[in-house]
């Protein structure tokens, strides 16, 4: 593997999918190493290729995701693993978690979301949907780039500034809102200060 | 099942038709978000790649999602009324 490359083993039945996670992660610093499209595979691909990072579908033709990951923790296949799927589901992430991945993306077609979230559990931390309804609201910890888009809520920028401030678009500003409101269970910027203040986040 | 009448008890039912939305919700988005994910790419990507291979893969999830609509249905009416 080339220097400062990223291999990734892209899990994932539907051949559609598969097409549309490798064109973008091209010209990203994720390089796939493999393409299973069965758990089966997975298992077989993770042993020989020995990838940094799993990109797994929660929904396999012989295996839910989460079993995958499981099965991989078991063959000591350690690298870290990010789940997908469709439709947000309650309770997904808590399944996620106890299956021993290190998070979650819901799929919308976002290419930025996906690869938030793929830099967030190489980085070391842990990244779970929004979208998923939790079993406990505000249980989840927030992300580096959470707290820093927190930390400047709770000094009074607004997302136009935040936006410039950390040199992303105003969509990424909302999108993070969104995922912060998600995880404290709030609905307003003043709540979310407050619960994350509350529960020692910020 | 009741064992009085055969009928499946209401919460069973609920989660029987959750269970069935759940999945008609899946095959759907599945190719949907396809289509919106090689939109954005084209939207935000100049090279010759995505050019080349997103109009190809946004008609082919675009008939595949019309395919899924049409196995909802009996007679396959969806495709023929959009082809008209």
């Amino acid at each position: 593997m080339s220097g400062g490359e990223i291999s990734v083993l892209l899990v994932e039945d539907d051949s559609m999918v598969r097409g549309w996670v490798r064109l973008s992660l091209k010209g990203s610093e994720f390089r796939l190493v493999g393409e299973a499209a069965s758990a089966g595979e997975a298992v077989d691909l993770a042993r020989r290729r020995r990838p940094e990072l799993l990109l797994v579908d929660y929904r396999l033709p012989d295996r839910v995701g989460t079993e995958l990951v499981r099965d991989l923790r078991r063959e000591g296949i350690t690298a870290p693993a990010v789940l997908m799927t469709a439709n947000a589901e309650r309770g997904f992430n808590e399944s996620v978690r106890e299956a021993g991945a290190q998070g979650s993306v819901l799929k919308t077609g976002s290419v930025e979301d996906l690869l938030d979230t793929l830099r967030t559990v190489v980085g070391g931390e842990r990244t779970f949907d929004y979208r998923h309804p939790t079993r406990s609201p505000g249980e989840g910890a927030l992300s580096p780039r959470e707290r820093e888009v927190l930390r400047l809520v709770a000094e009074g920028a607004t997302n136009r500034q935040i936006a410039l401030d950390l040199s992303v678009g105003d969509e990424t500003v909302k999108t993070v809102l969104a995922r912060i409101f998600g995880k404290l269970g709030v609905r307003r910027r003043a709540e979310a200060v407050a619960a994350a203040y509350d529960r020692g986040l910020l | 099942v009741s064992k009085q009448d055969g009928r499946i008890p209401p919460d069973a039912a609920d989660e029987r038709l959750e269970r069935l939305v759940n999945t008609l919700a899946h095959e759907l988005r599945t190719p949907l978000t396809v289509i919106i994910g090689y939109a954005e790419l084209l939207l935000a990507r100049d090279d010759e790649e995505t050019r080349r291979s997103a109009p190809r893969a946004i008609h082919e999830a675009a008939l595949a999602l019309l395919a899924r609509l049409d196995e909802l249905t009996s007679d396959g009416s969806a495709s023929a009324r959009t082809l008209d």
